[in-house]
């Protein structure tokens, strides 16, 4: 019963981990950038939330009404200013452009909140809870919490994506920036729209894993950042929905790695991430999906 | 002609369901100086592929100097003779003007030491780049990349050469110095093969004029008469103009502006 | 013979666009050199020359995807030169760009929703657009990808004609084309002309851009070689400026403005 509950448990931490890659996926997507600071975005997000939660004392999943949009804006603004220029500039540049932005705000933190860990809402029923099916089977509230979160930003994604205004922009501009153009739409502004979108939703993942584990100024390239680009690999470059799958094999491969030996959790995550990589580089879900 | 510096025998090229160009036939004599024009996607740029070892047929053969090349790479067609010019010029960025001569010398012409420094001397020369010949290749703009181009071709030391599309943006003296350039390299004996949109520089040096369009040859011969074929003038100017120069007149356009009764 | 000045054509009035002296690079290489053309209100004018002269060059500086080095755009009277592409478009100037560039992971109506994004108040609209081609309302929720060549061009054309533009730059209709599909493509010319509509075109087939222009220019190597009224025109005198060569081998093109 063990394996059950790991594989049930892997199953859920793959909607924290679509939540993580998603934004990466965005990115990378509609303009083809890789951003190597999208963890320690989430991590950001967290420590605000904690702030925010601290000074008006909000309840806990309020935070997230406040922070989400928060970082939303940050992210057009970063695309537009820092990001745009360096895009200009080459490709090569904009990966040393995230990977610096990414050290700058480690350090950051590292200097305002100490290296100590911290977790949000650890005081609430809803984090430390748990249900049971039958005798054998638990399930945690909050995993189940977000994995019914993801669902329903993938949900609203692909609805964004296919249907709205925006959305068509968006996949307009991925596909062809400059017959965009001709069309009438400032690539920038709809890069900006999109940027914002990926940092929402990393927002919303950072809030989640500082409710479901602990947050300190390295977790961002530590984990999140890695989990997200095994996700992102392992779905499908591309393929939305691909990232929920990427992370589901992710989290089931960790668990079953637990049960195994407890400290071959991450390990075994990694073992998946290179088979994939090796036997089907173009990952699970291959075309490009539509939406 | 058994003594053809170059033969293609019955050649065909397909991407895919896309045909390139089928059965072609088509030969060069050592020392000729060829001219190609044709619309873009004619497929001049493909042919020069077939040539140069870049693009394998599907079927035919390849014969160069009596020998058949067809199952050969481009690195060893371009020791037994064959230089290339690619339109894109892409030189070795970090090496100077003269090290990239150097390894076109060497690699491609096979020459070892003094040989090949004489090569890529004469080459820099030849090409009017002895100025530059320590200038990293990343620094050059892209008119000098272009000369560059045909001085690594030339350092390969070739016995038939083709230029692809060298004169484009130059200005009036720059062609007739490429023209010049060109004289030269065939007086010596090298073969030239050109494809080219600037048509007044290649009828001021070639012998012979090929018309490509989609595929096939639509005129071969003399420049001024492969010119004046209706053929050749339907692919550039279209069937009312060809029809006007062979003695009809330009009507003025269909008040509708689409209806002719010709198509 | 050659007539270096345009000929004034029936409508008459102050250009709806203008380029003035315009002088374009490709890094060193220059593609245009002093290149002016005007545009009346209603007129269909055509660019010819072989490839390489320089005409989509000229047509995509016009759309503001490239700047020139000199020189000058005027629309409508004002200078529209250091405006962004995008801004170009919703003020009226619409390219149907060279190879058609349609959204290729969306469906045909998706593609002209886009075009009708920053649409300007106008006769065009997306039914309007699946009036004039008949086809195109069944299929509007097929992938671009999967449509042909013709299709595709319709779809691009639609695309452009969604944002009711004023001025309509249409660049190599006809490349990849059957002739016969580009004839009925052309043939679309005076429906969208009786919308008010003004075109500027680039052609690679000269013949088909006599028919349906009331004026052209022929570039040769980034310079105008002939300007005029297809009526006012010969054959030699075409021939003669696409080509640039005068009689036998290795003259200068004819060059009609170093005379003036």
């Amino acid at each position: 019963m063990a394996w059950v509950n790991a594989i049930i448990q892997g199953i859920l931490t793959g909607g924290l981990y679509a939540l993580f890659a998603c934004g990466l996926s965005l990115m990378f997507g509609v303009m083809k950038v890789v951003n190597l600071a999208h963890g320690d975005l989430a991590v950001i997000a967290g420590y605000i939330a904690i702030g925010v939660i601290t000074v008006t004392h909000v309840p806990v999943l309020w935070s997230v009404v406040i922070v989400v949009p928060v970082m939303a804006v940050l992210g057009y603004v970063l695309q537009r200013t820092l990001i745009q220029s360096s895009l200009d500039r080459g490709v090569l540049t904009t990966l040393i452009v995230t990977f610096g932005l990414s050290v700058v705000i480690e350090n950051g933190l590292l200097q305002f909140f100490t290296a100590n860990s911290r977790g949000i809402g650890a005081e609430m029923t809803l984090v430390t809870g748990s249900f049971k099916i039958g005798s054998q089977i638990e399930i945690a509230y909050l995993l189940l919490l977000i994995f019914a979160v993801a669902v329903a930003v993938l949900l609203g994604l692909q609805y964004f994506l296919s249907r709205s205004k925006y959305g068509r922009l968006i996949r307009a501009v991925a596909d062809d920036k400059e017959a965009a153009q001709l069309a009438g739409a400032d690539y920038r502004h709809v890069f900006g729209i999109a940027a914002g979108v990926a940092f929402g939703t990393v927002a919303l993942g950072g809030i989640a894993f500082g409710m479901y584990s602990n947050l300190d100024p390295t977790t961002g390239t530590d984990t999140i950042l890695l989990f997200a680009f095994a996700a992102v690999v392992i779905g499908g470059l591309g393929s939305l929905w691909g990232t929920l799958l990427g992370g589901v094999v992710l989290g089931v491969a960790q668990q079953i790695g637990a049960q195994i030996n407890i400290s071959d959790e991450l390990l075994a995550g990694y073992i998946v991430f290179l088979v994939v990589l090796v036997l089907r580089p173009q990952g699970l879900i291959s075309r490009r999906a539509q939406p | 002609m058994t003594d053809a510096l170059l033969e293609l025998d019955r050649v065909t090229k397909r991407f895919g369901r896309v045909v390139i160009t089928e059965d072609l036939s088509f030969a060069v004599g050592p020392g000729e100086v060829v001219g190609i024009v044709g619309p873009n996607g004619a497929g001049k740029t493909s042919l020069f592929g077939l040539i140069s070892g870049d693009l394998a047929p599907g079927a035919g053969e390849v014969r160069f100097a009596g020998r058949p090349v067809t199952k050969l790479d481009a690195a060893a067609r371009c020791r037994l003779g064959i230089g290339r010019t690619y339109q894109v010029p892409r030189p070795f960025g970090d090496m100077t003007v003269f090290e990239n001569l150097l390894v076109a010398a060497q690699q491609g012409g096979g020459l070892r030491r003094r040989a090949s420094y004489a090569a890529a001397v004469a080459a820099l020369e030849r090409t009017g780049m002895p100025a530059q010949a320590n200038v990293p290749a990343e620094r050059l703009g892209l008119l000098q990349r272009k000369r560059l181009e045909l001085a690594r071709a030339l350092a390969t030391q070739p016995t038939l050469l083709l230029l692809d599309e060298v004169a484009g943006g130059l200005t009036d003296p720059e062609v007739a110095q490429l023209v010049e350039i060109v004289r030269g390299v065939n007086a010596e004996g090298t073969a030239v093969i050109w494809i080219e949109h600037v048509v007044r520089a290649l009828t001021a040096v070639v012998s012979r004029l090929i018309c490509l369009s989609g595929g096939t040859f639509v005129g071969d011969g003399e420049p001024a008469a492969v010119l004046a074929q209706p053929a050749v003038r339907e692919v550039f100017l279209g069937s009312e103009v060809t029809a006007a120069l062979a003695g009809g007149s330009l009507e003025a356009p269909a008040a509708d502006g689409g209806e002719r009764s010709d198509s | 013979m050659t007539e270096p000045q345009a000929s004034q054509p029936q409508e008459t009035g102050t250009p709806l666009l203008e380029v003035r002296d315009l002088v374009v690079h490709h890094g060193q290489l220059r593609a245009l050199d002093a290149i002016s053309l005007t545009v009346l209100p209603g007129e269909v004018y055509a660019i010819i020359g072989a490839n390489g002269a320089g005409k989509s060059t000229l047509l995509r500086t016009i759309a503001g995807l490239h700047r020139p080095t000199s020189g000058s755009v005027i629309f409508d009277g004002r200078d529209v030169s250091a405006v962004r592409p995008e801004r170009r478009a919703t003020q009226g100037i619409v390219m149907v760009p060279e190879g058609r560039r349609l959204f290729g992971s969306l469906s045909v109506e998706e593609n002209l929703k886009v075009g009708a994004t920053y649409a300007r108040q106008g006769p065009w609209n997306i039914e309007r657009v699946y009036e004039m081609f008949a086809w195109m309302r069944e299929r509007r929720n097929q992938l671009t990808a999967q449509l042909s060549g013709g299709e595709q061009q319709s779809v691009a054309i639609g695309r452009a004609l969604v944002s009711n533009p004023r001025v309509l730059l249409l660049d190599e209709l006809s490349l990849g084309l059957a002739p016969v599909v580009v004839q009925r493509i052309y043939g679309m010319l005076p429906q969208i002309l009786e919308t008010g509509l003004t075109v500027l075109l680039v052609e690679q087939d000269v013949s088909q851009a006599l028919r349906v222009a009331s004026r052209i220019q022929c570039l040769l190597e980034g310079r105008t070689t002939l300007e005029g009224s297809p009526a006012d025109v010969t054959a030699d005198q075409v021939e003669a400026a696409y080509f640039g060569l005068t009689g036998a081998a290795s003259a200068s093109p004819a060059d009609d403005r170093s005379e003036a």
